[in-house]
């Protein structure tokens, strides 16, 4: 039992010290920025910051911040912004829902209705429950699908060749 | 079997040193570690196409696997849709990507893989599981004591467990490994969530739903020593966004690693044909076929419907036949009897507006012990279940978010064993069934729960419920009182108080059957004539209409958190006391003695007519301890997984001696009468330690991609030392006792090598039991030998 106790102990302690790579956030970030490359938002939203809104803390806002050092869309610099609450949900381009707060996508539709984001989740099944992308793994690969409804709905127009990157739901 | 493990090692080497071989330059063909050293400029600048060709080159990294070992979805729990970290009872999830990495080969085994749960494999493939134990209740008892009578278990919501004792006959349960989804596991009692016999905990198997657009085709073939031949598949598509079906089967044959059984009477393993019952007659002996450990198929057909995007409907069904040799009722020769099963079922679910209504209809034959005891056990199976929810959403009344939850229930199970007991061969009286007629049980439920979040970082469930049974005609309230406050978006605590009570069962509550424990034995001669003393002595195993459902008080608490991006913690503690036990034990006795002939007697003839029944104890079992579940990522192909779980088990008032129910003649040999167990003296009792739940059991799993197409899985499985106990009838002595065993701590390594030869196919090697320990997990069943298997897994 001592020995157990004192394995998993060492273990814990190996694992505070090694750096991880989240090489699947890193993706699933760098699919985010192409996604601005194939959607038109709104007139009005075409000035000013890009804002990328994150529900939560996630190791995305980490790999968001580098990608917004770097990269701006079409003219718009890139703003990161954490919302801790669905109530904190300001005027954002894109919203990102992590896994742990899937239960909040209800919630956040009625919050951003018509107001021209797009909201991205990451887990299995929101795609048909109304996110504008759902991250999947499918076959073991990071994918996402897409909701052309959704789109519709918050007057965001798509670049049809999004539509063959990635899975339609509807 | 030690044989195969060079096989597999130098399988491991071939596969390793190919794919190492193939690597080259290209995208497609670098490794993990190269892919991962592109700069962030260049990936900025790649073409969207080029990016997610990349991505799937590098294909489920394991920091996603870590993160899916917490935030899987879960719908049990709290029934709604919420991640594992967000869950506020201890719930575990087994998510299908793990299923193929670990290559269970029944989803029971998979079950090693979850904290609090002990799981013992009783023969090739057929396994005694239970959820934070409290097993073989009350001690000493028969054999189908030792069952899991105490979980929930379902497939996709609809009740799968066994309505004879609330136990599981596994292989029955009509699944497709390659069409699970996930498997959620809630530890604890959840009566008041669930529904009757959530007592130790919640099992729900949710199968894959079409929800991608399209044609899909899952499959996975194996096979292996023991005569062991597996496979199954999930065929799904989804024509339109509002249509879509499904098709999914599987078999599952094997054969024992033995062929000889266990006699209590011997305390040896014998050949079938040599058994001999405790009573030291053959009658319940010879099974049909001594090789077989399981045999069974089963199809599926699912279709979907959904019109509008606020109704849904959904219909599955499908059949099944099993056959599995291993412990399951009591036998009396051997632990061991072959179980079969035949069975259909139609399942019913509809959501429109916030109602969610489930009606399913399941139907079938059983039979406990083909061909291996008289009275016969088997029986026609009609079980009707229909719930109606409704989701009352108040997040706009202004007092944060709030969903209440009522809902109707209604069961009606009926088990019929008169055309059974009608054709069977008749061997002397015993042509008597185990129900005799038609027998019924049925529940009307009413529930309320109520799901309030005053602040964002506080969340408290209420739910109560109550359940109306016609056997006992009694009502139930059970409840659960549940609070989670999340400190930070990655440090969660919550605590639970619960009260839950099992459901009602054909065996406990209608049980009818004679079991002739001595039929004109001699026992002794008549001092002054010397003619023969003989005995007739007839057990009975009484059903009672009027017990008490056994019911469990929970104190739990948990802290889960995500100490980083690689490293999650799960902690609970639990305190639970469990009282209503019930148990088979002697309630009413007649003793006539006389000579046969009062003129010219040829013999002394004593008749015992000994009526066991079904009669609630005084026992209780309070039980406290911990689990503690840990992954961790050490590096980025790397995964490990570490859980245990202590505890103990403390039993009150346990009956000492069955045979201090009886009062003997002088001579200290023949029953005379019985004493009302109520009436028993204190001295009778006595309070232990349930040692049979062993006090630490837990496991670990390590996933290890060397290079990117090769996936190494281990996983072990680990319990303490344990002493079980049963019930023994020596019928030298006639006395009614118990024989204990005691069962070595254990460690159970099993591994599985894949290699992905395209991105949709793999070819793996699979072992299970990979030490080859060659010892019984239950005393005395089979001794568990290695099992090794190759084969193909698909994904289209």
């Amino acid at each position: 039992m001592k020995r157990i106790f004192i394995s998993l102990f060492t273990l814990l302690l190996i694992g505070l010290a090694v750096e991880s790579n989240a090489q699947n956030e890193k993706f699933k970030a760098l699919f985010m920025y192409n996604f601005t490359k194939y959607i038109e938002w709104p007139s009005g939203m075409e000035s000013g910051e890009f804002v990328i809104g994150i529900l939560g803390s996630s190791p995305m806002k980490k790999e968001l911040d580098i990608i917004s050092s770097k990269k701006k869309v079409s003219d718009q610099p890139i703003k990161v912004k954490v919302y801790n609450s669905i109530n904190d949900i300001g005027g954002c381009h894109i919203l990102f829902i992590p896994t742990e707060k899937s239960a909040s996508l209800e919630s956040a539709q009625a919050q951003t209705k018509g107001k021209g984001t797009l909201i991205i989740t990451d887990k299995p099944g929101l795609g048909r429950k109304g996110a504008g992308i759902n991250y999947i793994i499918s076959g073991g690969r990071q994918d996402f699908e897409i909701n052309i409804k959704t789109f519709e709905e918050q007057r965001l127009k798509v670049n049809a060749a999004l539509y063959s990157l990635g899975k339609v739901v509807n | 079997m030690k044989k195969y493990i060079p096989i597999i090692l130098m399988i491991l080497m071939v596969t390793a040193l190919t794919a190492k071989a193939q690597e080259q330059k290209d995208y497609s063909k670098m490794n993990q570690k190269e892919l991962m050293q592109i700069s962030y400029d260049e990936l900025l600048d790649m073409p969207f196409d080029e990016l997610k060709g990349l991505a799937e080159s590098i294909g489920i990294s394991t920091d996603e696997l870590l993160k899916m070992a917490l935030n899987r979805e879960v719908s049990s729990a709290s029934k709604k849709g919420e991640s594992v970290f967000e869950s506020p009872l201890s719930t575990t999830v087994i998510s299908k990507e793990e299923i193929k990495l670990t290559g269970a080969t029944t989803f029971e085994e998979l079950f090693r893989l979850v904290p609090g749960m002990i799981v013992r494999q009783e023969s090739n493939g057929n396994f005694d599981i239970h959820i934070r134990g409290n097993d073989n209740l009350p001690p000493g008892n028969f054999s189908h004591f030792s069952e899991n009578m105490m979980t929930l278990v379902m497939v996709d919501g609809r009740i799968v467990f066994n309505y004879i004792n609330g136990g599981t006959i596994w292989e029955s349960i009509p699944v497709a490994m390659t069409d699970i989804e996930r498997i959620e596991i809630i530890r604890g009692a959840s009566s008041a969530l669930y529904g009757p016999n959530a007592v130790s905990g919640v099992i729900n198997i949710i199968t894959r739903n079409p929800n991608e657009l399209g044609e899909h085709l899952h499959g996975n073939i194996e096979a292996g020593n023991q005569n062991t031949f597996l496979g199954n598949f999930s065929f799904l598509n989804r024509t339109s966004d509002k249509f879509a079906f499904k098709l999914a089967g599987a078999y599952d044959f094997r054969d024992r690693s033995q062929t000889d059984f266990y006699e209590y009477l011997s305390g040896e393993y014998v050949p079938a044909d040599s058994l001999t019952s405790m009573f030291n007659n053959s009658l319940y002996a010879k099974s049909p076929n001594p090789k077989l450990s399981r045999q069974n198929y089963n199809i599926n057909a699912g279709m979907y419907y959904d019109p509008t995007s606020e109704i849904s409907i959904e219909l599955n069904s499908g059949f099944q036949t099993s056959k599995a040799q291993s412990m399951f009722f009591e036998n009396l020769a051997t632990p061991f009897g072959i179980r079969s099963s035949k069975t259909g079922y139609a399942d019913y679910k509809a959501k429109a507006y916030g109602f969610q209504a489930q009606v399913n209809y399941f139907t079938g034959t059983q039979n406990l012990h083909e061909r291996m005891i008289k009275p016969v056990i088997e029986y026609d199976m009609d079980v009707l279940n229909a719930n109606l929810e409704y989701d009352l959403v108040l997040n706009d009344i202004g007092i944060g978010e709030l969903t209440v939850r009522p809902g109707v229930s209604y069961q009606l199970t009926t088990y019929d064993d008169e055309r059974y007991v009608k054709k069977i061969d008749t061997i002397g009286e015993l042509d008597k069934g185990f129900l005799n007629g038609s027998k019924e049980l049925e529940t009307l439920s009413g529930s309320m729960r109520i799901d309030y979040k005053p602040i964002s970082k506080l969340r408290i469930i209420a739910a109560l419920r109550a359940d109306k049974y016609n056997v006992p005609d009694d009502l139930y309230l059970s409840w659960q009182f549940v609070s989670a406050y999340t400190l930070t978006s990655n440090h969660m605590v919550r605590a639970t108080y619960s009260r839950a009570n099992r459901g009602s069962f054909m065996g406990n509550s209608y049980a009818n059957f004679r079991n002739p424990l001595n039929e004109g034995t001699i026992i002794g001669f008549e001092p002054n004539y010397g003619i023969p003393v003989l005995l007739d002595y007839n057990q009975y195993y009484m059903g009672s209409e009027e017990l008490n459902l056994l019911t469990q008080d929970l104190f739990e608490v948990g802290y889960r958190g995500i100490i980083t991006d690689y490293l999650q913690v799960d902690l609970e503690g639990f305190y639970s006391i469990t009282s209503d036990f019930d148990a088979l034990l002697p309630g009413e006795f007649t003793f006539t003695q006389g000579p046969n002939d009062n003129e010219t007697p040829t013999a002394i003839e004593t008749n015992i007519e000994d009526e066991w029944h079904y009669q609630n104890i005084d026992m209780t079992s309070t039980q406290m301890g911990a689990s503690l579940n840990v992954a961790v990522q050490p590096m980025n192909n790397l995964l490990i997984k570490l859980f245990g779980t202590y505890q103990e088990t403390q039993l009150k008032k346990v009956l000492t001696d069955i045979s201090s129910l009886y009062i003997y003649d002088p001579t200290g040999m023949l029953p005379v009468a019985n004493i009302p167990y109520d009436e028993l003296p204190d001295e009778a009792f006595e309070d232990i330690k349930n040692e049979w739940t062993p006090a630490f059991y837990g496991g670990a799993m390590i996933n290890y991609n060397p290079i990117n197409k090769l996936t190494i899985n281990v996983s072990t499985y680990f319990y303490g030392k344990q002493k079980y106990s049963r019930y023994f009838y020596d019928s030298e002595t006639l006395r009614h006792r118990t024989i204990e065993a005691e069962l070595d701590p254990n460690i159970i390594i099993n591994a599985k090598i894949a290699y992905n030869v395209t991105k949709n196919m793999s070819v793996f090697v699979n072992a299970r039991n990979l030490a080859d320990h060659g010892k019984t997990e239950l005393p005395y069943n089979d001794k568990m030998r290695g099992l090794y298997l190759g084969g193909i897994n698909f994904s289209f």
